[in-house]
């Protein structure tokens, strides 16, 4: 597990607790997460060791804390875990899905893109995109922009290292300081996860694993996730509504679906991806 | 004799005062893009003089007594120090850079205490603020708040400095009489900008990706009200107070208009077209006009208060980001 705290970080908590002891307005929760087993070099585990790092600042910033433990057999029933992050195996996150929902606490998807995966269970959230999304993202842009058509749109991605508006060029930047390579999609989707988990926490003053679920699809609850707009679940499916691009050589451009006048950003992210639960 | 003397030389303050109060005075201008610093002659609406700065310039401020522009600089390496990292010091009188400090990676905003002796400054990758004396620039104290700090503001009694951190939604209230951070707030997506009330009870923070500005109790930094603004499209950045505490102005990038608040009651009592992406937005001392730094069109956009409209636009520099105004 990829949950080595820096020295760096741990003064910065040590120093946050002393300086701000006994002030907090907001109570906050000690959230225990758990995530699948991965090396600190895989982009998955790189982005869950960021992810958790900050989200541990941010906790200790209000008098709560986040720990990050690694998922093992029959951990999730164990008491204190409050949701558990997967990774990019098909098979073995719709285990995991389907574990989630007997035990009654959150699953976050960050690396399956099947549709199939997306067949709306309670307690299952998909972080990363799904395939239905990146083939609307790719139509969107090929009927955009013409010379894309012609020479045949790339890949379409979740994040990209070189992305640089609404703050994505310091969440890479900060990415490629702690761990010296580029910030991938696989390795921000983690990241991602951690934060919303700490986020939706905090903001619902509870670990409760149900809390946090009835929270994470509720109309108020949105995330910031360095893309500039306000990200969500879609109550229907757990799909995270998320801005996408696509790749243009070693540059990845923001997929130009347009905003009608007085449309919400929600709306427009909903043109990604089919608004239905697979059969 | 001694007192037609002594009468005259009250007539001529008296004047002289009213002059002061009547004229507009100075706008200094950060222009990220081209490396300058605008002064405009709000007098004629004219750039007077164009200041080269080392870096990318954002955060700008003047000194409490006026003679003094602070603005950021940045290098194009962010992320570590470089010669082009710090706080310029422009004399107002001479409009010459006479000296700069070195505040660590990246700076962006700052404030300045009323007494003109300290600088706060948000330290964007090192998650800290840092105070640094203003007349010699050696470090006082730093600070860890939260992620990716932000913008920073000081109560007018000076006792409390706050900070906004983006990533963490957060904002920090630092003690400047013992230099710890006592409290941290919670607030929406993505907080930039921040400013008291000039009576120091209530203080606004703008929220980029929430779309909102959030009304803080400045006394016990509880969250009274969080205002979303142009349905959530906005893109709220910069925000300024009237001199009279009445009005709340937010610079609404996305949208190229200004919301106006009613501080009392939070409601938009208008909503001004200006120029492109406004980020900065400052008022006059007499609360008559407000004006934007529109970063898109290379302008600063002046909106008379009372006509609730922009009546002048001033061409500046490219990509002008925050604006600061001297008598």
């Amino acid at each position: 597990m990829a949950q080595v705290i820096s020295r760096r970080i741990f003064l910065t908590h040590t120093a946050l607790l002393v300086a701000t002891r006994g002030t907090w307005l907001h109570s906050a929760p000690t959230l225990r997460v758990a995530a699948l087993p991965s090396t600190s070099t895989d982009a998955r585990g790189m982005g869950l060791t960021l992810g958790a790092e900050e989200a541990s600042h941010a906790a200790a910033l209000f008098g709560g804390a986040f720990e990050l433990v690694a998922l093992l057999p029959g951990s999730l029933r164990r008491a204190g875990i409050s949701a558990v992050i997967g990774d990019g195996d098909c098979a073995r996150s719709t285990t995991l899905s389907a574990m989630a929902d007997d035990a009654g606490i959150p699953f976050f998807n960050v690396g399956c893109s099947a549709d199939t995966l997306r067949r709306c269970r309670r307690s299952t959230f998909h972080v990363a995109p799904s395939d239905a999304m990146k083939r609307d993202a790719r139509v969107a842009r090929v009927a955009r922009v013409a010379r894309v058509a012609a020479r045949g749109a790339g890949e379409v991605v979740a994040w990209h290292s070189s992305l640089v508006r609404f703050g994505a060029d310091t969440l890479n930047r900060r990415f490629r300081e702690r761990f010296g390579t580029a910030m991938t999609a696989d390795a921000w989707t983690a990241w991602l996860a951690t934060k919303i988990l700490w986020e939706t926490a905090l903001r619902a003053r509870s670990a409760d694993p149900r809390v946090l679920m009835d929270a994470l699809v509720s109309d108020s609850t949105q995330f910031d996730g360095h893309k500039g707009l306000p990200l969500s679940f879609r109550a229907w499916d757990h799909q995270l509504r998320q801005p996408l691009y696509v790749m243009q050589g070693e540059r990845a451009t923001e997929v130009p679906v347009a905003l009608r006048p007085g449309e919400p950003a929600r709306a427009l992210l909903d043109r990604l991806g089919a608004p239905s639960c697979a059969s | 004799m001694r007192i037609l003397r002594r009468a005259c030389i009250a007539c001529l303050t008296v004047l002289a005062s009213c002059r002061n109060a009547t004229r507009p005075g100075y706008a200094f201008v950060s222009n990220e893009m081209s490396h300058t610093v605008s002064v405009v002659d709000l007098s004629v609406n004219a750039v007077v003089a164009t200041i080269p700065i080392v870096g990318r310039p954002r955060g700008i401020q003047r000194s409490p007594d006026g003679k003094t522009v602070y603005v950021t600089s940045s290098d194009d390496q962010p992320g570590r120090e470089g010669s082009a990292d710090g706080i310029v010091a422009i004399e107002v009188a001479t409009r010459r850079v006479k000296t700069m400090y070195h505040i660590g990676t990246d700076p962006e905003q700052f404030a300045v205490t009323p007494d003109g002796a300290f600088l706060y400054a948000s330290n964007e990758d090192g998650g800290t603020a840092t105070a640094i004396d203003a007349r010699t620039g050696t470090f006082v104290a730093t600070l860890v708040v939260g992620i990716e700090p932000e913008g920073v503001a000081i109560s007018p009694d000076g006792r409390w400095a706050v900070v906004t951190s983006e990533t963490s939604n957060s904002v920090s209230v630092i003690d400047t009489h013992t230099n710890t951070v006592v409290q941290n707030i919670l607030v929406d997506l993505r907080p930039r900008a921040v400013a008291f009330t000039p009576d120091g009870s209530r203080l606004f923070v703008t929220s980029e990706v929430g779309g909102s500005v959030t009304a803080i109790d400045g006394r016990s930094f509880a969250v009274l009200k969080t205002i979303p603004l142009e349905g959530g499209e906005g893109k709220p950045m910069g925000v300024a107070v009237s001199p009279d505490g009445a009005r709340v102005y937010v610079a609404n990038g996305r949208t190229n208009t200004v919301s106006v608040l009613d501080a009392a009651t939070y409601r938009v009592v208008s909503t001004i077209p200006v120029g492109k992406r406004p980020w900065g937005v400052t008022i006059s001392r007499d609360g008559r006009r407000v004006y934007t730094a529109d970063g898109m069109t290379n302008s600063i956009s002046v909106i008379d208060v009372a006509q609730a409209k922009v009546v002048a636009t001033i061409t500046v520099g490219e990509r002008p980001w925050g604006i600061a105004l001297v008598p």
